[in-house]
């Protein structure tokens, strides 16, 4: 389908094209089961950086807050890359991991359910 | 001397006899906008207005209306009518209504404007025209009738700063920036039918009657002036539809497209009411359920089963509305708890009687879900550890608003859909959503989403949620975050203390 208009064209590029980023990109990541974090969490990486260091040290800090959060094994976790199942390779980095722009990556920690249990 | 004309046949001469058929250039030259969406008219004067207004008439109602308004709004500030609101939280709601609400009835305003110049029938050229002065009319009673407020409160300082820039306000902005850029018959379908017809009475009655029953003369005697204006809106947005589905029949799945579209993105907007009823209103008018189940599931339904004679079906989606209709407000709160650093309003854990209210009215799915959650906010803010999320989140390319909403069958797990257009992956909170992107792939890749901007470095450099609240021009705890403890909580203590010190005989 496509918009209906006046004049020649209508396509356009999207506003949030890769090539805005200045060489980075602009992942997105959930940790499933902690909805005291209301949304999936936005970020801009550099496609080089090693995947482990982008969780622990850009990732990890944001979650403190959650009492799971000290529990919390990167390697003990399911992975989800743009919702198909992945498993991620913590030192290599970001892009040869497969994560590229608007990437969407989910995770599951057995065990840690969020508080009391309930999904929060 | 001249017999004088009777209104129907002045408003005939002014809808019928005023307008001519170009010739020195064609007509499809001079009105391009009135036939590219596909809509087929075969007879403009088909189109009946049944409040037939002259412009004289119109002068007239309006000028009334006006002084009654401008002095109750006087008597207003001069009795110190801030005082008489039930509590300074209360004035979250005015607030979202100022920085929400009246950037769109300026943008109905310009959008009534074009879609007046944009029409070849007089009648409808006419209506728009009216509604287009109505809707300045309205943005500035409100501003003058919240301008009170802000010689008082926090908050209310940037509310034009910030309509194109802040995230919370890009939702209300992008759905009538969505509307505007369409052509005028998907324009009025928008706001005149979805939006003032079918969900107004979820706008209009909640924030009024929560005016009313808070205290806020104010806003309450701005809502009553405006009410005769929305009945005609109403009364143009049904108008409008009937016209198209009369004229041509194939403009019915045109049609239906449009009220699929705009009911969803209505729903979505609806949102933040919602939450403003449950959360924001310390005296609650009634439960953002309840008045879904009345205004949308007995009255708009009820409307399209009259449009279904005509071959128009219920609005997609409408079911997902339904699942969620337990669960938004809460949800919703929690995100703008949780971004409170950079909202120009407070937000705050409900009182032990909130929270029983919130009980009564949502049941068991409120008490197993969403109280224990409230709960362990109220603990982590009595350790000192009120809780933020300072990291940007993801937001739908479409309505704009971060992705919190849960899948319709799950309410733990975050509903994301991703959308692929001009080589690049997009987020969508909904099917809906998600509908309306694919049906239009370039125009929403052009949205502009604050959290992206800001990592893209457009939006002043800001790298993170306290420099972009700068940018804002949001000053920490003071416009920003939690109520209890703010300095609007703190003046609102003092002068009610001093009110209920004051000497009986004092003015």
């Amino acid at each position: 389908m496509s918009t209906r208009h006046l004049g020649e064209r209508y396509e356009y590029l999207s506003e949030n094209r890769v090539e805005q980023y200045g060489g980075d990109i602009n992942i997105y990541l959930r940790w499933e089961k902690h909805l005291m974090f209301a949304c999936p969490s936005a970020y801009r990486v550099p496609t080089a950086m090693r995947l482990g260091d982008f969780l622990e040290q850009m990732l990890k800090p944001d979650y403190a807050a959650h009492p799971d959060c000290a529990a919390l094994d990167f390697t003990r976790c399911q992975w989800k890359l743009d919702k198909a199942p992945w498993q991620p390779d913590f030192d290599k980095s970001i892009a040869d991991n497969g994560v590229g722009h608007m990437s969407y990556i989910e995770f599951h920690a057995p065990g840690l359910d969020g508080v009391d249990g309930i999904g929060y | 001397m001249a017999k004088k004309l009777g209104l129907k046949e002045r408003y005939a001469l002014l809808t019928r006899g005023l307008d001519w058929e170009t010739t020195y250039q064609p007509m499809d030259a001079v009105f391009p906008y009135d036939s590219y969406e596909g809509i087929k008219i075969k007879d403009w004067d088909g189109w009946a207005d049944p409040f037939r207004l002259t412009m004289d008439a119109y002068w007239k109602y309006q000028s009334e209306k006006e002084r009654k308004l401008y002095a109750i709004l006087d008597a207003f500030q001069q009795n110190n009518g801030q005082l008489n609101i039930s509590d300074a939280r209360y004035l979250s709601a005015v607030k979202l209504w100022l920085q929400g609400i009246t950037p769109l009835e300026y943008a109905a305003h310009r959008g009534f404007a074009h879609a007046g110049r944009a029409f070849r029938g007089a009648g409808a050229r006419i209506a728009c025209q009216m509604q287009s002065i109505d809707e300045l009319r309205h943005a500035q009673t409100q501003l003058h009738a919240f301008s009170h407020y802000n010689k008082f409160f926090n908050g209310f300082h940037g509310f034009a700063h910030m309509r194109d820039r802040a995230w919370y306000l890009s939702i209300p902005k992008s759905f009538f920036e969505d509307a505007m850029t369409a052509g005028p018959f998907e324009f009025v379908t928008s706001i005149s039918f979805a939006f003032e017809y079918v969900l107004t009475n979820l706008l209009f009655m909640p924030f009024v009657s929560g005016a009313a029953y808070n205290g806020d003369m104010a806003t309450t005697t701005f809502g009553f002036s405006a009410q005769s204006d929305e009945s005609r809106h109403m009364t143009l947005g049904l108008e409008v539809v009937k016209f198209m589905l009369q004229q041509h029949e194939d403009n019915v799945p045109i049609v239906q497209g449009w009220l699929d579209k705009w009911f969803w993105r209505g729903y979505r907007l609806l949102g933040l009411v919602g939450t403003m009823m449950d959360y924001m209103l310390p005296k609650k008018v009634m439960s953002w359920a309840e008045a879904w189940g009345i205004y949308w599931e007995e009255n708009g339904t009820a409307l399209f089963h009259d449009l279904g004679r005509y071959g128009i079906r219920l609005p997609k989606h409408h079911e997902v509305a339904a699942k969620e209709k337990q669960r938004l407000t809460h949800e919703m709160w929690t995100v703008l708890y949780q971004y409170g650093n950079a909202l120009s309003l407070h937000t705050w854990v409900p009182d032990d009687e909130e929270i029983a209210w919130l009980s009564e009215k949502y049941g068991a799915t409120f008490d197993t879900l969403y109280k224990p959650r409230l709960l362990f906010l109220r603990a982590a803010e009595q350790r000192g550890e009120r809780y933020y999320n300072n990291r940007l989140p993801m937001v739908c390319q479409v309505c704009q608003i971060p992705i919190f909403y849960t899948e319709p069958d799950d309410p733990l797990t975050q509903c994301v859909r991703i959308v692929e257009a001009a080589a690049t992956r997009h987020h969508c909170c909904s099917d809906g959503c998600a509908d309306i992107f694919n049906h239009e792939p370039m125009k929403y890749v052009q949205a502009l989403i604050p959290p992206q901007q800001i990592y893209r470095g457009e939006a002043g450099g800001a790298r993170d949620i306290f420099e972009y609240a700068a940018w804002l021009h949001l000053e920490r705890d003071v416009d920003t975050g939690e109520y209890r403890g703010s300095p609007d909580q703190k003046n609102w203590d003092a002068w009610q203390e001093a009110h209920k010190t004051k000497p009986a005989n004092a003015a």
